[in-house]
C-alpha cells in the first residue's frame, strides 16, 4: 500500500469566503474587507480502497474540503492531484470523465433528491449525464440492479422521494452516487440526520458497499463513535486546520493533539451518570481567528510560543500533529484504556 | 400518597391527527409520571411520539393534532382541558420549556433582556428594577460571562451554545417547577452539549426542578436521566431506571436499539442493526407494533397488544414478560 500513489493528494488547501461589509462601507466608513478562512492551508493524502475521515466541530471547514474535492466550491489556493490528474486548478471546468469517477453523498437526504422526479429518473441521472447509457432498456435495467444494491426494491423505483423514509432516502442517494460506477466517494455527514437504528444500516450498507466494488471515502463526521466505527484513518480539524492526522486506532488509543483530547472527552458516555467533564470555551469566530495555534486559548498547555507561532504538521511517533507542547515533549502521550 | 408524589401525571394520553381521508393515532395509550427533582428521559426515534407527547403537556399540540384521549395532571390538578388563557398562565410560569433550535426560541428582533424581563413581569409580580435584576441573575446562573451587559445584546451576538443558555434562562424566569426540554442539545457540538447538559443537571438539583427530557440521543439520556421511557409507534414500550434500560434492556426493541449505538473501543466490523423501519402511523402493525422486526416473535405478538408488564427493574410491553405464560414459552433473553 505505501508503495502504491495515492488516489488523491491534496496540498495546501485554502477557501476564504467573502465577508466583507458592502462596498459602501468600506469607502465611505473605510471598514476593511474580512475573509472567513473556512479552510486555511489542509494537507492531507488518501489512499486507494481506504475511508478516510475528517472530524471536527461545525464551522471547522471539514464540508467545504468535501465540497472543494468534488468540485462543488473552487478552492482559493493549494492543490489537488486526483490519480495523477490536476484537478485543483481554479477557473477551469473539470473533464467529465474525471469527474465522473468522484460522487457525492449528503448529509440531508429530504434536501438532496428532487421532490418531483421519480426515484428510477434520479438514479438515472448521471448515467445520462455522463452519456454512459443511452438504450431505455438498459438504463432500466442499471437502475434496478443499483436499487437491489443498496437494499431496495426495483418497483420502488417508480415511487417518488416522499414515499420513503430518511433512511431509504439516503439509499437513494448513494445508488445515485453508485450509478457511474465511481472509484471515490465523498459523504457529507451521510448518518447525521438518520436515526441510530437506521444509521447502523447505512454505516453497514457503505462497508458492504466499499469492499463489493472496491471504494474509496472520504468521510466527513462530527460523530466520533461513527468515525471510529468506519475510518482507516482521521484527520481532526480545528477552524479551517488539521490539528491532527493518524490511523483510527491510534487516534482513539493515543490521541496526541490537546483538541483531539478535548473532543475524546467530551463524548456522551453510555454508563449512567458517568459524567463527562465540561470543558470550557467554545470555538472562536473564524474571521478573527486567534494568533499562533487557534486552540490556544481552549488549551491548557499553551505557553507563550502557542500564541505567537503558528504549529505546523509534524510527524510525532506514527502520527502527525500540529502541536508546540507535543512537538516539545511538553505533553506526555495520553495513553487511555479504550 | 402515591398520588401526590408525581408532580406530573400523563395517564393514557392519546393524541389523534385527522387526515384527509382517516383519523391517525400519534400517541397511543401514553402513561408517566414525573417527580419533583426527578430527570425522566423520553427516547425514540423521529416519529415515535415524543415531541408530541411534550407538546401536548404544554399545551402547544398544533392543531390538526389533538389529544383524544386520557389526562394530563400536574400536581393533581388536570391540564389537558384548560381553555387557551389559563394554560397560557400555566406555561411559563409553571411549566417551562427549551427546544431544539434556541435561534427560533428567540425573538431576533428584542435583546435578550427585554425578553427575558417581559417573562419575568408576565409571570410574576416584579417592578421593571427587580425584573432586571432577576434578568441577570438569571443570565449569570446559567453561565453567561459579563451578564449586566450582554443583556442588552441581540440573540445574533450570541453563539449557539450561549443562545441555548438564553433560552434555559427564559425557561427557569417563573421558577417553574417543570421543565420539557425537547432535544436540548441536539443542534449543539458536543464539547458545547456537555456544558449544557451539566447545567440543566445543576438547576434541577439546585431548584428541585422535574425535567421531561426528550432526545434521541441515549448519550445525553445516560448522563441526565434518572428514569426513561421508550417510545416506539406512538407507545411506550419500556420504562425503567436510566441504568437499566442502558446496562440490560428488556424490550428487544430497546436491546437492538442499544446495540445499534456505534461506540468507541472493540470491534470496529459491523454494527448490530434493526432491520426494517418504524411503521408509518397509517401502517401500524397489530398486537405488538414491534412484531414484525422483532428477533424474539412468537405466536401471541401480532394477535395481542401487550400492556407495559413488570420486568426486573422496570416494566416492558412485551408478552416475553407476562407472568401468567407458561415458563417454556418464554425466551432467554440474552
Amino acid at each position: 500500500m505505501a508503495e502504491a500513489a495515492p488516489l488523491l493528494e491534496v496540498d495546501g488547501l485554502k477557501r476564504y469566503f467573502d465577508a466583507s461589509p458592502s462596498a459602501f462601507e468600506r469607502l465611505v466608513q473605510g471598514k476593511p474587507r474580512l475573509w472567513v478562512k473556512a479552510l486555511d492551508g489542509v494537507s492531507f493524502t488518501i489512499n486507494r480502497g481506504e475511508t478516510f475521515s475528517l472530524v471536527g466541530e461545525s464551522g471547522c471547514g471539514k464540508s467545504t474540503a468535501a465540497r472543494c474535492i468534488v468540485g462543488l466550491y473552487p478552492p482559493s489556493a493549494g492543490a489537488m492531484v486526483f490519480d495523477g490528474i490536476d484537478i485543483g486548478s481554479r477557473g477551469r471546468r473539470r473533464p467529465a470523465p474525471v469527474q465522473r469517477r468522484m460522487q457525492m453523498i449528503f448529509q440531508d437526504p429530504y434536501a438532496s433528491l428532487d421532490p418531483r422526479w421519480r426515484v428510477r429518473r434520479i438514479i438515472a441521472e448521471p448515467l445520462v449525464t455522463h452519456g454512459l447509457l443511452s438504450d431505455k432498456a438498459a438504463l432500466r435495467g442499471r437502475v434496478s440492479e443499483l436499487l437491489q444494491q443498496v437494499g431496495l426494491s426495483p418497483a420502488d423505483g417508480d415511487k417518488y422521494p416522499h414515499e420513503f423514509s430518511g433512511g431509504q432516502r439516503q439509499r437513494i442517494s448513494i445508488a445515485r452516487a453508485l450509478a457511474a460506477r465511481p472509484e471515490f466517494l465523498v459523504c457529507d455527514e451521510p448518518t447525521s440526520a438518520l436515526d441510530v437504528s437506521v444509521q447502523a444500516q447505512i454505516l453497514n450498507l457503505m462497508k458492504d458497499l466499499q469492499r463489493q466494488f472496491g471504494l474509496t471515502y472520504l468521510f466527513i463526521s462530527h460523530n466520533l463513535a461513527v468515525i471510529y466505527q468506519i475510518s482507516d484513518r482521521v484527520g481532526v480539524m480545528y477552524l479551517g486546520r488539521l490539528v491532527e492526522v493518524a490511523a483510527a486506532d491510534e487516534l482513539f488509543a493515543r490521541p496526541r493533539h490537546p483538541y483531539t483530547r478535548l473532543l475524546l472527552e467530551t463524548i456522551p458516555r453510555l454508563d449512567p451518570h458517568g459524567q463527562r467533564e465540561p470543558v470550557a470555551g467554545e470555538v472562536p469566530n473564524p474571521i478573527d481567528p486567534p494568533p499562533g495555534c487557534a486552540f490556544h486559548p481552549r488549551c491548557p498547555f499553551a505557553n507563550e510560543r502557542c500564541r505567537r507561532e503558528r504549529p505546523e504538521l509534524i510527524e510525532a511517533d506514527g502520527a502527525l500533529v500540529a502541536c508546540h507542547a507535543v512537538a516539545e515533549g511538553r505533553l506526555a502521550t495520553d495513553p487511555r484504556g479504550a | 400518597m402515591i398520588a401526590n408524589e408525581a408532580l406530573l401525571r400523563v395517564e393514557n394520553l392519546r393524541i389523534e391527527v385527522p387526515t384527509r381521508h382517516e383519523v391517525l393515532t400519534a400517541v397511543d395509550d401514553v402513561s408517566f409520571t414525573i417527580a419533583p427533582g426527578e430527570v425522566l428521559g423520553v427516547v425514540g426515534e423521529s416519529g415515535a411520539g415524543k415531541s408530541l407527547t411534550g407538546a401536548a403537556i404544554i399545551g402547544l399540540l398544533e392543531p390538526p393534532l389533538r389529544i383524544a384521549g386520557g389526562r394530563i395532571l400536574l400536581d393533581g390538578r388536570r391540564i389537558d382541558d384548560l381553555p387557551y388563557g389559563a394554560m397560557r398562565r400555566i406555561r411559563g410560569k409553571e411549566i417551562g420549556a427549551i427546544f431544539q433550535d434556541p435561534l427560533t426560541s428567540l425573538n431576533p428582533l428584542y435583546r435578550v433582556g427585554q425578553q427575558l424581563i417581559e417573562t419575568i413581569r408576565t409571570h410574576l409580580d416584579l417592578g421593571p428594577g427587580a425584573a432586571r435584576e432577576r434578568a441577570v441573575a438569571l443570565l449569570r446562573e446559567v453561565g453567561i460571562a459579563g451578564a449586566e451587559q450582554r443583556i442588552d445584546h441581540y440573540p445574533h451576538q450570541f453563539s449557539g451554545g450561549m443562545r441555548q443558555r438564553v433560552v434555559i434562562a427564559l425557561a427557569l424566569a417563573a421558577n417553574p417547577r417543570l421543565i420539557v426540554a425537547d432535544e436540548p442539545t441536539t443542534a449543539l457540538d458536543v464539547s458545547i452539549q456537555a456544558q449544557i447538559i451539566a447545567l440543566l443537571k445543576r438547576l434541577c438539583l439546585d431548584h428541585g426542578t422535574a425535567i421531561m427530557l426528550v432526545t434521541h440521543d441515549m448519550g445525553v439520556i445516560a448522563e441526565t436521566a434518572d428514569r426513561v421511557a421508550v417510545m416506539y409507534a406512538g407507545r411506550i414500550v419500556e420504562i425503567g431506571p436510566a441504568r437499566t434500560i442502558i446496562a440490560e434492556p428488556h424490550h428487544p426493541y430497546t436491546v437492538g436499539l442499544m446495540q445499534s449505538i456505534p461506540r468507541i473501543g472493540g470491534e470496529r466490523e459491523r454494527l448490530r442493526q434493526i432491520d426494517g423501519a418504524m411503521p408509518r402511523l397509517n401502517a401500524i402493525p397489530t398486537g405488538c407494533p414491534f412484531h414484525p422486526r422483532c428477533p424474539e416473535v412468537f405466536e401471541r405478538c401480532p394477535r395481542e397488544r401487550p400492556d407495559l408488564l413488570a420486568a426486573p427493574g422496570g416494566e416492558a410491553a412485551c408478552w416475553h414478560y407476562d407472568r401468567a405464560m407458561a415458563p417454556s414459552d418464554r425466551a432467554v433473553h440474552g
